[in-house]
């Protein structure tokens, strides 16, 4: 068997010359950019690992101490759950509210189209100041929400320190990125041929039907790239929760970033390192799973 | 792609190797960058104190060769009491008196007034001119100069001034003049110099670009004080200026002083008066500066010191620093803070700071000193990131319960150069019935309410005491009870509600019309009792109450208080305070302005050396406001100044007493968490909503630790 083999490998044929040569070329095309990654994401990224088995100061080998201190700490814990908890709710919510939005632009025809879509992208602009100043006019104990509720005779919120906190929180994110995202969703419609829904249309389908055939299967590239960037900009809605609740905000609303805020004013690198690990694993398994199902489902497809 | 996949892998995982082996390296060791090199170097400026008997002086002149100075005894009396002496400057070095100066001649010729100003001029004649200056309250405020010329012992009074130096002198826009020869330099309003001959006459000539104030001058050219207080010289005519004194290496730049006056004789001795500004206190000193070729003059390396807030205490160590060992010594701190209706406000964000501090430290750099106030002290030691002091500073003389604050088994790690006690004193017979703050706060609550319309101040009788909001009387109570309230990181609900209910009911008695959400002060305009957030303890010298319980600043301003009770006594009493406790006996001293060396710092030497000075008694004994001092002697020494600053006695031996004193450090953030609940209780009453209150806002800072 092993004579067989070796004989294999040397009748193995030869990579054709030109094709070396273009993978060279891409190579060093890719170096600079290779580099400037490596640099500035893969080698810190590495020192982040190599401290989540160190002291604060990286210079003594602690095994997974850091680890289990992470796992063990309540506060942890609660910004753990209340981060998934937001991106749990909050990314299949935008997605569905952002392509509503764009079906819903796009049937305004183009002219109109352009205003709408203008419209909606505007809060993305609005700086975190005013945010944070718009949060406190409207959700304050003395705010307009309270005072709208007094005047339709409901009893005062006190919306920053209770659990409504959350659902500000989700609703800030929602009204902020919802534009971003339905120009994704509209550049991804964009790319479906319109003559599909021609044929569609002949054949007598409906609107529910065009989407579920048409529509749908044409914005999974999109659906991927869409939801990424949505995920992204979840971890920047903490900017607003900070300047407005500052470091310790009511237990509903204290999110990973808070934490990892406080542990640094007391130099608790080890946890901190070890917790991002751990979040990185997190998503690593999500995007595992999400990858295996995919699969699963092309294998399964006539 | 599949080779080139496995090449990325493998670097990585080679990367990675490599960066986990870098923990094997040995801990502590630094590449030393910059210079941080002492250097000594050979001749420098001798500073020789030679202040006369009487210093109040209100001239300083060198004719020829010879220094004379011209003081008033009792400046502050009025002008029939005043005595002035002209003193001469021997050979020897001895002052010797001229008895012929002519003020009493001249004082008697000056109509009566409530107050004076008197300045003498002495030209390059050697004439000896008065100007007194006496300001008339009624019916408007006036003043008038009176010109007075000496000749053999009595005065004549002038009409006009003689023209030349004297007239330029009484000119009312002169505000400087040097002679320098036959050319006499004056600064005007505006700061702009001029030149003149002796006959008054305008001269034209060139000046250096001149930031700062004219002093004096001698026959080739003229001094000025920079704004760095460094001293400067310049050739008559000339452009180029040359820095004759470091201020900051002399008692140029000492906190609280500044340069009055100047005389410089031609071999470059330069005479200088400095003074604190207060006529009364008469803290002046005269300096002489020689050159000396033998005299050694260290230099010292660079030496950065960070704090969060500005200390006095740090920068007066600083100055001593440089005075000593002339290390370029760098302060900075990050925040502002000041004070309304008396509460503490903070410019800047405290975690901002913390932040790139810490990531300077995490980096391995950073500064050399850190003042660890509102910081965290205990995961900085922790995290190995403060150098241990153990055989590196000597802390002998500390008062013994703030030097062992952050003794570990591992070492010594930061010591406090000030501590915040709790302390409480008044008149005797009222501190006698008062044993601790529980009988205080029934006594409190007991009070009439002062704050209402219809307490008269000055007719009603004085109250025990009373405050200005309620945020003050927290921080005057909390850290006393602070360790039973929070135990174990736990909230301890019975000790949590008998604070609150202690607090409520002072409030009830002495406070209970104050709006708790606005901070204005009571109709009483000068009610205070709070903490004082530096500087402002002064300010309770208008409360007129009959003791005080305060979280004390200001050792010498303690003595204050004791002459107000003795005024209000009518009776000489003898002083008395002690340490305020709970009925359990618990007390409060807070240790502040801590200071520890960095691990990682370029100039350990430095560093050790400027913690010994921050620590020695010149720094400890200066009152700089933020705290009492940690040296024993110290706290002795300005408890005894106090007391003779207000003519009290006292038997109390205050180092003894803020030795025995229970080192309290409340967290920040747990103190935020009770101000809340005692808010709460105040609105609702309920003892167990605030409780709850404190519990929610501690929960997630507990949860983190």
């Amino acid at each position: 068997m092993i004579r067989h083999i070796r004989e294999r490998r040397w009748c193995r044929r030869p990579m054709p010359f030109c094709k070396r040569q273009n993978r060279r070329a891409a190579a060093l095309l890719l170096a600079p950019s290779l580099a400037g990654v490596a640099v500035f994401y893969l080698l810190p990224f590495a020192e982040v690992l190599r401290r989540s088995f160190t002291d604060a100061m990286g210079r003594r080998f602690v095994g997974l101490t850091n680890y289990q201190t992470v796992l063990n700490n309540d506060a942890f814990r609660l910004a753990a759950a209340n981060t998934a908890k937001f991106v749990g709710i909050c990314i299949p919510l935008l997605l569905a509210l952002s392509l509503i939005l764009a079906l819903l632009v796009r049937a305004t025809g183009p002219q109109r189209g352009k205003g709408f879509r203008s419209l909606f992208l505007l809060p993305m602009v609005i700086p975190v100041a005013s945010i944070v100043l718009l949060w406190k006019v409207l959700f304050a104990d003395s705010g307009l929400m309270n005072t709208a509720l007094g005047a339709a005779g409901i009893p005062p919120i006190d919306f920053m320190g209770s659990d409504a906190a959350f659902w500000i929180l989700i609703v800030t994110y929602l009204w902020k990125n919802s534009g971003y995202d339905m120009i994704l969703w509209i550049a991804g419609l964009d790319r479906i041929p319109a003559a599909q829904y021609e044929a569609a249309a002949v054949d007598g389908a409906n609107a529910w039907q065009m989407f579920r055939a048409i529509t749908w299967p044409g914005l999974r590239p999109t659906l991927g790239i869409t939801a990424l960037l949505s995920l992204i900009n979840s971890f920047k809605v903490f900017r607003e929760a900070y300047l407005v609740a500052g470091a310790y905000p009511h237990p509903s609303m204290y999110l990973l970033q808070h934490l990892f805020n406080n542990w640094f004013l007391n130099l608790e690198l080890g946890r901190i390192t070890a917790a991002a690990i751990l979040v990185v694993l997190a998503l690593l398994a999500c995007g595992s799973i999400g990858l295996a199902v995919r699969r699963f489902q092309r294998r399964n497809q006539p | 792609m599949r080779q080139l996949k496995k090449w990325c892998a493998g670097i990585l995982a080679g990367l990675f190797a490599v960066t986990l082996a870098g923990c094997a390296a040995v801990p502590g060791q630094q590449e030393t960058t910059g210079d941080n090199t002492v250097q000594s170097l050979t001749g420098g400026y001798l500073e020789e104190d030679i202040s006369p008997d009487h210093n109040d002086n209100v001239g300083l002149y060198a004719v020829g060769d010879v220094l004379h100075a011209v003081t008033i005894e009792n400046a502050a009396a009025p002008l029939q009491q005043q005595i002035a002496h002209w003193y001469t400057m021997g050979p020897d070095g001895s002052w010797q008196e001229n008895e012929a100066n002519g003020f009493a001649d001249a004082a008697a010729q000056v109509p009566e007034a409530s107050a004076a100003l008197c300045n003498a001029y002495l030209a390059q004649d050697g004439s000896l001119y008065w100007r007194i200056t006496v300001i008339r309250e009624e019916p408007e405020k006036t003043s008038q100069s009176y010109l007075f010329a000496v000749q053999d012992g009595k005065a004549r009074l002038l009409d006009t001034p003689p023209v030349g130096e004297v007239s330029l002198w009484m000119d009312d826009t002169t505000t400087a003049l040097a002679v320098c020869g036959d050319t006499i330099l004056v600064t005007d309003n505006t700061m702009e110099p001029h030149a003149y001959d002796n006959q008054g006459n305008p001269a034209p000539m060139k000046f250096p670009d001149i930031q700062g104030r004219l002093l004096c001058g001698n026959a080739t050219g003229y001094y000025w004080l920079d704004a760095q207080s460094n001293l400067q010289y310049c050739l008559v005519g000339g452009t180029t200026v040359e820095t004759v004194l470091d201020g900051s290496r002399y008692a140029l730049t000492s906190p609280g002083m500044h340069v009055r006056s100047a005389a410089a004789i031609d071999d470059d001795t330069i005479y200088i008066q400095m003074s604190d500004g207060n006529i009364s206190s008469q803290n002046q000193e005269l300096y002489r500066y020689r050159w000396d070729e033998t005299l050694e003059v260290v230099q010292g390396g660079e030496l950065t010191v960070f704090s969060l807030y500005q200390s006095r205490t740090v920068e007066a160590a600083v100055d001593e620093m440089i005075k000593q060992t002339g290390a370029g010594v760098t302060y900075t701190y990050a925040l502002g803070e000041s004070t309304e209706n008396g509460q503490a406000v903070v410019t800047g964000s405290r975690e901002d700071a913390l932040t790139q501090l810490n990531t300077q430290l995490l980096a391995g750099s950073g500064p050399d000193v850190i003042i660890l106030d509102d910081m965290p002290v205990q995961s900085m030691i922790e995290k190995g990131v403060l150098a241990d002091l153990t055989g590196i500073i000597n802390t002998d003389g500390l008062l013994s319960n703030m030097a062992g604050v952050w003794q570990t088994d591992a070492g010594l790690y930061a010591v406090p150069a000030r501590c915040v006690p709790l302390l409480f004193g008044g008149i005797d017979t009222v501190m006698a019935d008062i044993p601790d703050a529980e009988t205080l706060a029934q006594r409190l609550a007991a009070e009439p309410n002062i704050n209402e319309a219809e307490y008269n101040w000055q007719t009603d009788p004085i109250p025990l005491m009373a405050f200005r909001n309620t945020e003050q009387l927290f921080d005057t109570f909390y850290p006393l009870y602070a360790g039973e309230i929070w135990q174990n990181n736990e909230l301890n609900a019975a000790a949590c509600r008998t604070f609150l209910e202690m607090l409520n009911r002072i409030c009830q008695g002495g406070g209970r019309s104050l709006n708790i959400a606005d901070a204005a002060a009571s109709v009483y305009s000068g009610t205070s009792y709070y903490t004082p957030s530096n500087g402002t303890s002064g300010s309770f010298m208008n409360a007129g109450s009959n003791a005080f319980c305060d979280l004390e600043y200001s050792l010498s301003g303690l003595g204050s208080y004791f002459q107000y009770y003795t005024e209000i006594s009518g009776n000489p009493t003898t002083a008395t305070v002690r340490a305020m406790t709970t009925a359990a006996g618990q007390s409060c001293i807070q240790p502040s302005c801590v200071a520890g060396i960095n691990a990682s710092s370029q100039n350990p030497e430095g560093a050790a050396q400027f913690l010994q000075i921050l620590l020695g008694q010149t720094v400890q004994e200066q009152d700089t406001y933020d705290g009492y001092p940690t040296l024993a002697t110290a706290v002795q020494a300005q408890w005894q100044a106090g007391l003779s600053n207000s003519g009290v006695q006292s038997n109390t031996d205050m180092a003894a007493v803020l030795q025995e004193m229970d080192v309290v450090q409340p967290s920040t953030v747990l103190r935020s968490a009770m101000l809340q609940a005692m808010q709460c209780y105040l609105e609702s009453g309920s003892a167990e909503e605030a409780i709850q209150t404190a519990r929610d806002t501690a929960v997630l800072w507990l949860a983190e630790q």
